[in-house]
C-alpha cells in the first residue's frame, strides 16, 4: 500500500474515536427537536438549526485540536522519529496526517450536518442566508480549514520554544501591514470587488502555503522541534513575502492607471481647458480613479481621497476645482487652480466635519459648508480660520454660492416643499431671508443674478436672490440653459429656442428630428445640443445648424470649450465639433 | 578494502551555541558490531540522529552502504532496523497494530519472526504499547527491527530500563545472532561489560569529539602496553584490562 495512506489510514485508526463523538452529537441533533417545549411543527426546523450549530462546533473545534497536534504533539513529545525510522518519505508523513485530517473534519461534518440537508436544509436556511445550506456548509468547511492550518502553525512555533518565534511575530506584523496598505490603495479606488477577490485569492494562496510549508518542514526539520519550526518559518515568511511583492505589483500596476486607461467615464468640464474625468480602470475590475485633465495638452493630476465625480466642486468661472478629502478626523478641503501655470492640487489648512453643502467663493478665497446640524460656516482657505457661521433656520437639501466675496447666498429647500432664500453677510455676521422658491431645480445664470425654473407647460425667469417671478416663457421644454452672454437656449422636439436675458423670444433655430435633451455652450455663440445618440452643433447667431454628427453627444451639460469632451459608444473622447475631429483620453 | 556500512566523514552538530558533535568521523565495516561509547551528553544520540537521516548535520556527511543518509533516508531504512533511545512508537496501539503498520511499509518482512521474538520477549500482542514496560517497549521495538530483515540494525541504548535477564538476553541472543549472520550492528551503550564480548570495533566519544576509534582487541593490546610503560612494577604483561577500563581512562581524561 502507498506510504501515504498506511499513514493516514493508522491516524484514522488513532483517531476513530472522533467518529463515536460525530455519532453521539448526531444523536444529541436528533433528539432535540424531541425536547419538551417544541413543537411538533417546530421539529423540522430545529432540527435543521441543531444539527448544523453541533455539526459547526465539533467540525471547528475538532480542526483546531487536530491542527494544533497534526505535528506539533509528535514534534514536542520526540515522538516523530517513528516514522523516520520507517522507509517512508517525509512528505508521505505530512500528506498521509494530512488526509487523515481532512477525512476526519470532512467526515464529522457530514455526519452531524446530515439531518439539515435530509430535514429540508435549504428552505430553513433561506431565513439566514439567500446562499443555500451547501454554502453555510461550505463556510464551516472553510473556516475549520483555516483553522487547522493556523493552529499547526501556531502548534509548530509554540512548542519549538524558539526565540525564532520574534521573527515569526515580526514577520506577520510586516506582512499584515503590508498587506492592509496594499488593501487601502485598492479601496481608496473603491475597488471593493477587486480587493475581496484579491483576498480570497491571497487567502487560498496563505492556504497552499501552509500546506506546502507543512510538507517542507517535515521534509527538513523533521525530528527536530526547533529545526521544524525554523524551516516552517522561512518557507511560510518566504513564500508569503513573495506573495505579498506580487500584490504589491499588482496592486502598483491597477493604482498606476491613467487618464487613458479609464472605461465608463464621467467627466465633468469645468467651462475651460480642465475637467475631472472619473471612471473604471481598465482590465481593473471595480478600480475608480479620477483625474483632473486639461482637455488641450492632456496634462492630468491624480485626485486622491474622492471616488465620485459629483463629489466636485467647479467655481462658476472654472479658475478653481475643489473637493473634500475624508480623513479620519475630518474632511479637508483640497483646491486646484486651473487658472495657475501649476494647478497642481494643494490641501488647505480648511478642515469641516459632517459636510452637507459645500461651496468655493469664485476667486477660491473663502469656503462655504453647511454641515448637518444646519450651521452654515465661512473659511478663509489661505489660513483656514472661521470668518462667520449662523444656523439656516429651514431647509433639508441645499444650494449656494458666493454672490459676493463677503456674502453667501444660500437656497434652503424643505422637503416636500419650496425653497428659502437667505443671503448670510460674513462681515457683519448677519443672515437674512432674502425670498423663496416653489422647488431646488433651476439653472443660473453666469451672472448669478437669475434664474430659469422649470414648472408644467413653462420655464419662469425669477430673480435669483428674492426668486420673484419675472418673465414666463410657455411651452414643454426638455433642456434650457442661460448662454455666457446672458441669452436663453431652451429646447423643445426639433428646435432650439433663443430668449433674450428678459425672456424675449429672439429665435426658433430646427435642429432637426428626435428629442433634444442638453445643450452645452461651447463659446462663440454656438452650442451643441445633446440628442439621445447623436449632436447638433448650432450657430445661435446665424439660427444654423452647422454639423449634425452621429454616436457621440457632451460628455456633460453645461460650459465647454472647444475641443470639448464628449461621450461615444466607446467611452468618453476629446472632440471638435466645429470639425468633428476625435481623438482619445490619453 | 572493506566495505563500509557506515562512513562518518567530519560530522558536526549545533545545537544553537552548543556543539554536540565535533567534526566526528568514524567507519563501520559490514559485518561488524560496532560499539559507540561515551557518557550522557558526550553526543551519541546526536550522532545516531544524524545517521538515521533524522537531524541534517551542520557539518559533514554520513552515508550508509554509500548512500547519502538525508538525501536517501527512506530508501536506506528499508534495509536498517532501530530500536530507538526512547521509545517512539504511540502509546495507543497494541503491538499487534504496530506489527500490522510497519509490515506495510517494508518490502522485506517476516512476520513469523515478529510474533516468535514477541513470544519469547513474554509481551501480548493485544497489549497497548504504552501500557509496557521500558523494557518491553524495547524489545518491542527490537522485534519490530528485526522482522524486516535488517542488513544494518542501529540500537540506541538498548538495555535502558531492560532487567539484566533481558539485557544478557540481548546482548548473548540477540546480537550475537546478528553478528552471525553478518548483520552489521551499531550499538551505543552504557553496558559495557555486556558489549565487551560482542563488539569489533569500539568508538568513544566525550564532549562531541570523538577520542577513540579502534577494533577492540588492538585497543586493549594498545591501553595495556601503555600501562605497563607507565608503571611496569604495578602490572604484569598479562595483566586483564577491561572495557571499562579504557573507558574510565579515556573519559577521565586520556586523550589519544
Amino acid at each position: 500500500m502507498n506510504s501515504t495512506l498506511v499513514i493516514a489510514r493508522r491516524e484514522l485508526v488513532e483517531k476513530r474515536f472522533v467518529f463515536v463523538t460525530a455519532l453521539a452529537f448526531l444523536a444529541l441533533a436528533v433528539a432535540i427537536p424531541f425536547m419538551p417545549g417544541v413543537h411538533a411543527g417546530e421539529r423540522g426546523p430545529v432540527l435543521v438549526v441543531a444539527s448544523l450549530v453541533l455539526a459547526a462546533v465539533l467540525t471547528i473545534g475538532l480542526a483546531a485540536i487536530l491542527g494544533s497536534s497534526i505535528v506539533g504533539r509528535e514534534l514536542g513529545d520526540g515522538r516523530l522519529s517513528f516514522y523516520f525510522s520507517k522507509p517512508v518519505p517525509a512528505t508521505s508523513i505530512w500528506w498521509g496526517k494530512l488526509l487523515a485530517a481532512a477525512v476526519l473534519i470532512l467526515g464529522v461534518l457530514v455526519i452531524v450536518g446530515l439531518p439539515a440537508l435530509i430535514a429540508g436544509g435549504a428552505a430553513v436556511l433561506t431565513t439566514w442566508t439567500s446562499r443555500g445550506s451547501l454554502w453555510v456548509f461550505a463556510a464551516i468547511l472553510a473556516t475549520a480549514a483555516a483553522l487547522f492550518l493556523l493552529t499547526h502553525v501556531l502548534g509548530t512555533f509554540v512548542r519549538s520554544r524558539s526565540a525564532w518565534f520574534l521573527f515569526d511575530f515580526i514577520a506577520a506584523v510586516v506582512c499584515g501591514v503590508g498587506l492592509s496598505m496594499l488593501a487601502r490603495m485598492l479601496l481608496a479606488g473603491s475597488a471593493e470587488l477587486l480587493t475581496a477577490l484579491l483576498g480570497r485569492i491571497f487567502a487560498v494562496f496563505i492556504a497552499a502555503v501552509v500546506i506546502a510549508g507543512g510538507a517542507w518542514q517535515i521534509a527538513r526539520g523533521r525530528t527536530d522541534r526547533k529545526r521544524s519550526h525554523l524551516e516552517l518559518s522561512r518557507f511560510l515568511w518566504m513564500s508569503i513575502g513573495c506573495g505579498v511583492l506580487v500584490v504589491a505589483a499588482f496592486v502598483g500596476w491597477v493604482a498606476a492607471v491613467g487618464p487613458g486607461d479609464l472605461i465608463n467615464q464621467r467627466a465633468v468640464p469645468s467651462g475651460g481647458d480642465w475637467a475631472f474625468i472619473e471612471g473604471l480602470g481598465k482590465n481593473r475590475v471595480d478600480y475608480h480613479a479620477i483625474f483632473l485633465y486639461n482637455i488641450k495638452t492632456s496634462r492630468a493630476f491624480r485626485v486622491r481621497g474622492v471616488l465620485q465625480w459629483w463629489q466636485f466642486g467647479l467655481t462658476p468661472s472654472g479658475s478653481n476645482a475643489f473637493w473634500l478629502v475624508r480623513t479620519t478626523a475630518a474632511e479637508e478641503l483640497w483646491v486646484a487652480r486651473l487658472d495657475s501655470s501649476d494647478p497642481r492640487p494643494m490641501k488647505t489648512p480648511v478642515a469641516v466635519k459632517s459636510v452637507s453643502f459645500y461651496n468655493l467663493s469664485p476667486d477660491g478665497s473663502r469656503f462655504a459648508v453647511i454641515d448637518r446640524q444646519s450651521i452654515l460656516s465661512v473659511y478663509d482657505v489661505a489660513s483656514g480660520d472661521l470668518l462667520g457661521s449662523v444656523r439656516i433656520p429651514a431647509g433639508d437639501y441645499w444650494f449656494g454660492f458666493f454672490s459676493s466675496p463677503d456674502v453667501v447666498r444660500i437656497y434652503a429647500n424643505e422637503r416636500r416643499g419650496p425653497s428659502a432664500i437667505f443671503e448670510f453677510d460674513v462681515r457683519k455676521k448677519h443672515l437674512i431671508s432674502t425670498g423663496a422658491l416653489p422647488t431646488l431645480s433651476f439653472r443660473l445664470s453666469a451672472d448669478h443674478t437669475r434664474l430659469l425654473l422649470p414648472t408644467d407647460g413653462a420655464v419662469e425667469i425669477r430673480d435669483a436672490r428674492s426668486g420673484a417671478l419675472l418673465h414666463t416663457i410657455p411651452g414643454h421644454f426638455t433642456g434650457m440653459r442661460f448662454l455666457r452672454d446672458g441669452r436663453i437656449a431652451v429646447l423643445e422636439p426639433q428646435t432650439l429656442d433663443v430668449f433674450s436675458f428678459d425672456g424675449v423670444p429672439l429665435r426658433q433655430i430646427p435642429i432637426g428630428a428626435g428629442r433634444p435633451q442638453v445643450v452645452t455652450d461651447v463659446g462663440a455663440s454656438r452650442v451643441v445640443v445633446g440628442f439621445r445618440a447623436d449632436s447638433a452643433v448650432v450657430d445661435v447667431d446665424r439660427g444654423v445648424v452647422l454639423r449634425r454628427e452621429n454616436g457621440i453627444r457632451p460628455a456633460s451639460f453645461g460650459l465647454a470649450s472647444i475641443p470639448m469632451l464628449a461621450s461615444t459608444p466607446d467611452g468618453v473622447v476629446i472632440w471638435n465639433p466645429l470639425t468633428g475631429e476625435r481623438r482619445p483620453i490619453s | 578494502m572493506t566495505e563500509l556500512a557506515i562512513e562518518v566523514s567530519n560530522t558536526t552538530v549545533r545545537y544553537g551555541r552548543v556543539m554536540a558533535v565535533r567534526d566526528v568521523s568514524l567507519a563501520v565495516p559490514r559485518g561488524s558490531v560496532y560499539a559507540l561509547l561515551g557518557r550522557n551528553g558526550a553526543g551519541k544520540s546526536s550522532l545516531v540522529r544524524c545517521l538515521l537521516g533524522q537531524r541534517k548535520p551542520d557539518g559533514g556527511t554520513i552515508r550508509a552502504f554509500g548512500e547519502d543518509v538525508w538525501t536517501h533516508r527512506a530508501a536506506l531504512m528499508q534495509r536498517i532496523g532501530v530500536v530507538a533511545e526512547e521509545a517512539d512508537a504511540p502509546p495507543e496501539m497494541t503491538v499487534a497494530q504496530l506489527a500490522r503498520f510497519c509490515s506495510q511499509l517494508y518490502a522485506r518482512w517476516d512476520e513469523r519472526e515478529v510474533d516468535d521474538r514477541l513470544a519469547r520477549f513474554e509481551i501480548s500482542p493485544g497489549a497497548k504499547f504504552g501500557a509496557l514496560s521500558k523494557g518491553q517497549k524495547k524489545q518491542t521495538l527490537l522485534a519490530l527491527a528485526l522482522a524486516m530483515s535488517p542488513d544494518l540494525l542501529v540500537l540506541d541504548d538498548p538495555t535502558l530500563g531492560l532487567d539484566v535477564v533481558a539485557r544478557r538476553s540481548l546482548f548473548e541472543e540477540v546480537i550475537a545472532e546478528l553478528a552471525d549472520r553478518g548483520i552489521t550492528v551499531f550499538v551505543t551503550t552504557h553496558d559495557l561489560g555486556g558489549i565487551e564480548t560482542l563488539a569489533d570495533c569500539v568508538a568513544i566519544m566525550k564532549n562531541g569529539a570523538l577520542l577513540v576509534e579502534e577494533e577492540l582487541d588492538a585497543l586493549k593490546s594498545r591501553f595495556r602496553s601503555i600501562r605497563v610503560a607507565a608503571q611496569p612494577d604495578a602490572f604484569g604483561e598479562s595483566a586483564p584490562l577491561s572495557l571499562e577500563d579504557i573507558f574510565i581512562a579515556v573519559t577521565e581524561g586520556t586523550s589519544r
